[in-house]
């Protein structure tokens, strides 16, 4: 196997371990809120999508917290994971707006 | 499978960093969860008999709640009527001694009749050891609060899961190569990584149930907070649903309109055949209806709780009102997240199943204990190498408190189980807490100072000088 040019480390872990658990956590949020939006659900913890999309959200959290270590710097995961963030939930503001 | 080197090592030092901040907790969670397999039977065991009359029949209850709410008018609010008593929960009827707050229903009154007919109304004793080895096993050992031990664990349990991922990116590569190679004449370093990596990956599904439902477990009161921000103002409670109550004339005051509990069974019966029910739950809601929420178990399906499914039942009729968490009875989406609680608590196929858990948790713990083993194992010969003599401190030190930490939760669980089989009458909170936190820590205590435990560094240092020696390894 060769060394690809730009090695992975793991020196800048904690910005990227952080970009994961802040962006990375209103990522995931934002993706229940889109979701939740467009199945229309009430939010009611009894409820059946309520349940499911809460089980998305804690699977797709420790996906993001699994994979963070593999941008290559701590800067890359913060604007990847912070624009996608601050993009859905710019998306389900739209949302909010069109199906109100 | 080929995966760039560069990722490999990057994983491999996640993997071996998580796996030494959460190993030895994880560790505690798993021991302590094998035994909370057996919980109940177990409760029973430690708990002392109450000195009290047998359980009446069944058919005799309604006359038993007649005495019941004259003498304690306050148990028409909340009360249970147990269809399998046992010694944890004898009796025939069960209530509240102090009004409920919440979930916590604090100390129950148990009562049936005496062969005169007369009420006899005691104090359930239950003895604490088994639900304490469940607290060490949801708190993973640590003596806090719930509200702090809570998030604590959801961390372990991230931690967990990362430790999860990384360790299968870095065996994926040697998958073929190294999935049935158990080397023991070869080494100790040997020995563990193969024991580890065979354990790891046959109950790879297992673990990743266990990460994810105690991600859940943790965190769901902060999701479903904000699922409710989101989505409409609902209270974050998520109770079964208690819609359809029956409302009750309040000049009748409990039992006339209500079927009786033979009754009830029977008609529950044919509404859920195999569903065998161990509770009946009844009380008030705000309204003054009466609502009944029935436990039980049903071997053939995956149960919502670690022992028990429930019903809501028309305690009129007996028809059942909510499904949602019926065994066998659910509908799709409800039996699929159901089947990821019954995965974490092994409640599904009856005893079998449990035993199968037992065995999974304790293959859980042992690879732990296994991976402290490499971290240390790796540490010192990469101290040896640099040109160290002995153990560094972060090494030395966790080469004793890996023995001493797994050998005082192992030790401490024992002593309190045994403690609590023969002299059951002594084993209050207090009592079961002290006497586990002292064996724990004695144990601890004496890895850590037994000057002999860096005889295993001294072996390995000259084990890798005489590897050194020979150029053909």
């Amino acid at each position: 196997m060769t060394e690809a040019p730009h090695a992975l480390d793991n020196r800048q872990w904690i910005a990227k371990v952080l970009a994961a658990i802040l962006p990375g956590l209103g990522l995931v949020f934002a993706v229940m809120a889109i979701l939740g939006r467009l199945a229309g659900t009430t939010g009611d913890p009894r409820s059946l999508p309520a349940q499911a999309l809460m089980w998305l959200t804690a699977v797709l959290w420790v996906f993001v917290l699994g994979t963070c270590f593999l941008f290559s710097t701590g800067r890359q995961a913060w604007a990847v994971l912070g624009g996608a963030c601050a993009a859905l939930w710019g998306c389900f503001l739209l949302l909010r707006l069109f199906l109100s | 499978m080929k995966i760039r080197s560069d990722i490999l090592r990057v994983y491999r030092e996640v993997h071996s960093w998580v796996g030494i901040c959460a190993g030895l907790l994880l560790f505690v969670a798993f021991f302590a969860g094998a035994i909370s397999m057996f919980e109940q039977p177990l409760q029973n065991l430690t708990t002392p008999r109450l000195d009290m009359p047998a359980a009446v029949p069944l058919s005799r209850t309604p006359e038993l709640l007649d005495q019941i709410f004259r003498a304690y008018p306050q148990a028409r609010q909340n009360y249970t009527v147990v269809l399998a008593p046992d010694r944890s929960l004898p009796g025939r009827v069960a209530w509240p001694a102090r009004p409920p707050h919440g979930h916590d229903f604090g100390p129950l009154l148990v009562a049936t009749l005496g062969p005169d007919g007369a009420l006899a109304v005691r104090q359930q004793a239950v003895a604490p050891v088994a639900h304490f080895i469940d607290m060490l096993h949801q708190k993973l050992g640590l003596p806090l609060p719930q509200s702090i031990s809570r998030p604590v664990m959801g961390i372990v349990a991230l931690l967990y899961g990362l430790a999860l991922i990384s360790g299968v990116i870095i065996f994926l590569p040697t998958l073929v190569r190294n999935l049935f190679a158990f080397r023991v004449g070869e080494g100790s370093r040997k020995f563990w990584l193969d024991l580890h990596n065979l354990l790891g990956f046959f109950s790879l599904p297992f673990h990743i149930v266990m990460a994810l439902t105690s991600v859940v477990f943790a965190f769901h009161d902060p999701i479903f907070a904000v699922q409710g921000r989101l989505f409409g103002g609902h209270p974050a409670s998520h109770a079964p649903t208690h819609a359809a109550s029956r409302p009750l004339d309040p000049e009748q005051q409990g039992t006339p309109a209500l079927l009786a509990p033979a009754e009830l069974v029977v008609a529950l019966n044919k509404a859920a055949p195999g569903f065998i029910p161990t509770t009946l739950a009844y009380s008030r809601n705000g309204r003054g209806g009466m609502m009944l929420r029935v436990s039980g178990q049903d071997s053939r399906y995956s149960l919502r709780g670690p022992t028990a499914g429930f019903a809501t039942v028309d305690p009129a009729t007996g028809r059942i009102l909510s499904s949602e968490y019926l065994p066998g009875h659910q509908k799709a989406g409800f039996a699929i997240l159901t089947v990821f609680f019954a995965l974490h608590f092994g409640s599904f196929g009856g005893t079998a199943t449990r035993w199968g858990y037992v065995v999974l948790g304790l293959a859980g713990a042992v690879m732990f204990y296994t991976g402290n083993r490499l971290w240390v194992n790796a540490r010192r010969r990469r101290e040896r190498a640099a040109g160290l003599s002995r153990d560094s401190l972060p090494t030395g030190l966790l080469a004793r408190l890996t023995p001493g930490w797994a050998t005082g939760c192992v030790a401490g669980c024992t002593v309190i189980l045994t403690a609590g089989y023969a002299v059951p009458d002594r084993m209050t909170d207090d009592v079961v807490e002290g006497v586990y936190y002292a064996v724990f820590l004695t144990c601890i205590a004496i890895f850590l100072l037994k000057p002999g435990a860096a005889a295993g560094a001294q072996d390995l240092a000259q084990r890798s000088s005489q590897s050194l020696k020979k150029p053909s390894l």
